[in-house]
């Protein structure tokens, strides 16, 4: 090595402490404006934002605050999966199971220790004991027993640097993300639900649309048992544009080469869909699916885990797969079965208290007016991109991911320098 | 070639079995399986002591037929089926005596009737009066069953066709089959199947360190038998006979012990499994015996087991175990049970490693102290049907300057928590290779030959490193972190495969901006 590492015990240098949980009995202490963090949402790097929050009478009553900027650990839980860590990005409250991690040291940037620990990933999880129950623990001192070589401020200043701008990129391209969908959305509910154009033109305003897709807008509306709805569209359900092709694969004639999708690789509210797992070991039927399907997931709709699929496999049997009847109606039917009204819809109908499902007939029974197709397909042209682009989004955070998780643990050894690895991401412009 | 034949024969046995598998199950229906597992064993018990029988029958015909035979009767045929029925010809052989109306082919013949039920129990009834040592071990429960109409007599015709053109070697086929069938309606039980079922591979495991080849061989909770089984086979594949080890076991489940008992008279062992069914806490019905050799995979924390009652038993050497948790008891009344010099194995949860509470810690601690945990080895998950909670093994011995180097103070630790392959989504199991890995490490330590530690697999521990981690006994926290992969050529490939993907994908995503851009323009709402 070139500079400096130096050994150091990292309970030498920081401070530990564990979060509390308020009791759940008391209303009074929930519902308030205070992230109260549990393992189960810490799933980002950033984390101000949680499922569960506290109230200042809960605060006050046993719950306790972390420093911003802390390090968060799970200690305790499915730690053999995985082993998640964030940064709480603003003071909050957590529970015993996490403890906040903060540098005491003038050696150790307090950001500096969640890459420490991220691209040491290795050695937490060769100390991950067994309780009793099935679930992992993380013993403090153990925990603070380790040591680690760690290089001067400058360089631990310039290997934040490095890392935090890959985080913000994935970020960024999530963002994107998010962004393309809503539009997608807003369009979706502006044309066919709000049915803004056909309300402009009636009232003898400009839509703002260009000819060729201005024309195919009704300029009036007609009386119907759902109340007023554009001329001509005629009242209809989704099978009319769309089909349930119920096509099963059984156990034993699907292989490794099979994707697989389960309702656990589809993201809640969001229309990505890059996780998958593959099909082998499957001991249950599951649905056949093709690249282009709408996947929608039955199980609790109020989930609303709504995906396009980018390519053929099969599917747990808790997921509807619809394909379209004509072509281009496919971005029509992503958005119909990802706005709220429909999902709202189906969540009043799906059956079942604990686990309620829904079911493609209950989807069908979902009436809408439905456009002539020219419309509908004008609609599935505009946002073929998106849904193209949010693909390929997915695809690059997770390239984004392994990047950034190969590189983190040559980084953080003193293995590989700095400049090295610049080089090899400025050769793609990263 | 000739190891190619082998294999191919060894898959056709399995598949054979599977099929047959398949059959049985079929004939479940609606039957309960853990229910159904008794019929299904006790006719192939019954076939098989009725094959073992006719094998032998025969052979006494050709004895006494043969002029060049010492047993030569002369030529008269009376004389030789008079011979046939003379029981010491298979006593002798350790042949159980089938009466006539109790032989398979009487049975087969009857499958049709209804009442091949209550047919079969009178059986098996007639087969005990003429066997004592079958007395009370076999379960007489077919007439009662609750099997559709016509489906026993299905069943029986089923169990006919095992063995059936093997050649002579019926026997050894049934009794695969029974132990492949134990293992199957373990599967089929799922949770509870684990109460009488270890698997096979964690047997071999413990089997493969512990390497029997003489002496007294005992577990105190043996559910049906599958330790003896695979210590057995043990002994033979290395050259050993049969009688090398005697076998002694015990176990409190009723139904579980007549398993045991069927499944150890079919591989032809004489085991002594006690009189009766009994709580080794309760009553050790071995008492007044001390074991070369201990394998056990005793019920997992079990809460209930009476420790009240036997507080001041002398067994307890190393502290008194928490009425709670029967784990510490298990241990400690199997290092009771341990003559010096003899060695252990046993099956336990993970949680006995590192626990300390009511006074575990303390128990642990003082095994240390007294030196006779000899090798710890933590499982991977999933390999019991009927916890997903991951396993360790625990291997004692009071005497470590026997079989290997002197070894005092010294354990070995190690950490196969990253073994085995999944067979499916809910069964880990840990392969031959896996298994003599971890056997060969354990042998070369004890011998010193090449021994070396191996980060993140095995640790030789001092008992100084032990004091030190307070007596917990998790092999992660000796064996250390694997070896990171120094193959920086490797790391290269990926860096590249992985900017190079990056790049495509920005291109792309670059042509679908443009893209939407246009696209939004075109409705009115250019950036």
């Amino acid at each position: 090595m070139v500079f400096e590492w130096r050994d150091f015990r990292l309970g030498d240098l920081t401070t530990w402490s564990s979060g509390t949980t308020p009791s759940k009995q008391n209303p009074s202490f929930w519902g308030g404006d205070i992230p109260w963090i549990s393992g189960t949402v810490m799933r980002s790097k950033n984390l101000c934002e949680s499922e569960l929050y506290l109230t200042q009478e809960g605060l006050d009553n046993k719950g306790k605050l972390c420093k911003k900027n802390s390090v968060l650990l799970l200690v305790r839980g499915d730690l053999f999966n995985r082993i998640p860590i964030s940064i709480a990005t603003k003071s909050l409250s957590f529970n015993q199971d996490i403890k906040a991690i903060n540098s005491v040291s003038d050696d150790l940037l307090q950001h500096y220790i969640y890459y420490l620990l991220e691209g040491n990933k290795k050695r937490l999880s060769n100390i991950v004991e067994f309780t009793g129950l099935g679930a992992g623990k993380l013993d403090t001192k153990l925990l603070q027993d380790l040591t680690f070589k760690i290089p001067s401020i400058d360089y631990q200043e310039s290997l934040i640097n490095f890392f935090t701008s890959i985080d913000s990129k994935i970020e960024l391209i999530n963002k994107n993300s998010e962004t393309l969908e809503a539009l997608a959305k807003t369009l979706f509910k502006s044309w066919f639900i709000d049915f803004d154009p056909v309300r402009a033109k009636s009232q003898g305003c400009s839509t703002g649309l260009p000819n060729g897709i201005n024309e195919l807008f009704p300029d009036s509306f007609e009386e119907s048992e759902f109340g007023d709805i554009p001329t001509g569209w005629k009242l209809g359900n989704l099978d009319q544009i769309a089909l349930n092709p119920r096509e099963t694969a059984k156990p034993f004639q699907m292989d490794s080469s099979y994707r697989y999708i389960g309702l656990e690789h589809m993201p809640r509210e969001s229309i990505a869909l890059s996780d998958s797992g593959t099909a082998e070991n499957l001991a249950s039927n599951k649905n056949v699916f093709k690249k282009g399907d709408i996947l929608f997931g039955k199980l609790r709709p109020y989930f609303k885990k709504t995906g396009c699929a980018q390519f053929d496999g099969v599917c747990s049997t808790d997921i509807v797969v619809v394909r379209e009847k004509f072509k281009l109606c496919r971005g029509f039917i992503c958005f119909l079965l990802a706005s709220n009204t429909f999902i709202d819809f189906t969540v009043a109908l799906s059956s079942g208290t604990r686990m309620p499902r829904t079911s493609w007939n209950q989807m069908c029974e979902f009436l809408l007016p439905i456009p002539q197709l020219p419309l509908v397909q004008i609609f599935g042209e505009v946002v073929s991109p998106i849904l193209d682009k949010i693909r390929i989004n997915s695809d690059q955070s997770i390239s984004l991911s392994s990047v950034r998780n190969t590189l983190l643990p040559k980084l953080i050894s003193g293995e590989l320098r700095i400049p090295d690895a610049e080089k090899m991401l400025e050769e793609v412009g990263i | 070639m000739a190891v190619k034949g082998n294999k191919k024969k060894e898959t056709s046995a399995k598949d054979f079995k599977a099929v047959l598998w398949a059959s049985a199950d079929k004939l479940r229906s609606q039957m309960d399986a853990a229910e159904y597992k008794h019929l299904v064993l006790g006719l192939i018990f019954l076939k098989y002591i009725s094959d073992t029988f006719i094998e032998q029958q025969n052979n006494v015909l050709k004895m006494v037929s043969d002029p060049d035979s010492d047993y030569y009767l002369g030529e008269n045929s009376s004389d030789h089926q008079e011979a046939l029925e003379d029981r010491d010809y298979y006593t002798q052989e350790n042949v159980f005596w089938v009466p006539v109306e109790a032989r398979w082919e009487s049975l087969r013949n009857q499958a049709k009737q209804a009442n091949i039920g209550q047919l079969i129990d009178k059986a098996l009834v007639v087969i005990e009066n003429e066997n004592s040592t079958l007395r009370g071990k076999l379960d007489k429960r077919f007439g009662a069953a609750q099997l559709e109409p016509g489906r026993m007599g299905e069943l029986v015709d089923l169990i006919s066709t095992i063995g059936f053109g093997e050649g002579g070697n019926s026997a050894d086929v049934l009794g695969e089959v029974y132990e492949y069938f134990l293992g199957q309606f373990a599967s089929k039980e799922g949770k509870k199947g684990g109460q009488f079922y270890t698997p096979a591979h964690v047997v071999k495991t413990l089997v493969a360190v512990l390497s029997p080849h003489k002496g007294r061989v005992y577990d105190p909770c043996c559910g049906s038998g599958g330790m003896f089984v695979q210590s057995e086979r043990f002994v033979e594949s290395h050259g050993g006979r049969r009688d090398d080890i005697s076998i002694y076991g015990q176990e409190s489940n009723p139904t579980t012990w007549r398993l045991a008992a069927m499944n150890l008279a079919i591989r032809g062992f004489a085991a002594d499994l006690g009189p009766e069914p009994r709580d080794t806490f309760a009553k050790d019905h071995h008492s007044d015996l001390k074991f070369d050799y201990i394998l056990a995979n005793p019920p997992f924390n079990i809460s209930d087991w009476g420790g009240e009652k036997y507080e001041s038993n002398p067994r307890w050497v190393f502290g008194i175990p928490p009425v709670g948790n029967a784990n510490f008891a298990w241990l400690q009344h199997i290092l009771w049970k341990l003559r010096p010099g003899g060695q252990a194995g046993v099956v336990l949860a993970n949680g006995s490693l590192s626990s300390n509470t009511n006074g575990e810690g303390k128990i642990r601690e003082e095994m240390v102290r007294k030196d006779v945990v000899e090798v710890i080895v933590s499982l991977p998950g999933n390999l019991f049907l009927n916890t997903p909670v991951p396993a360790c093994l625990w291997f004692f011995t009071q005497d470590k300057t026997q079989r290997g180097r002197d070894r005092r103070g010294e354990t070995l630790f190690i950490d196969a928590c990253q073994m085995g392959k999944m067979v499916n989504r809910k069964e880990r199991v840990l392969t031959a290779e896996d298994i003599s890995k971890i056997a060969e490490t354990v042998h070369s330590w004890r011998n010193e030959n090449e021994y070396d530690d191996v980060a993140g697999f095995c640790h030789n521990s001092k008992f100084e490193e032990i004091e030190k981690n307070n007596f917990v006994l998790t092999p992660g926290r000796y064996v250390g972190a694997v070896e990171e992969e120094k193959d920086s050529e490797l790391f290269d490939d990926k860096m590249k495969r992985l900017t190079s993907l990056l790049k495509e994908q920005q291109e792309k995503g670059m042509k679908l901006d443009q893209q939407i851009a246009e696209n939004l323009e075109r409705i009115g709402y250019g950036f």
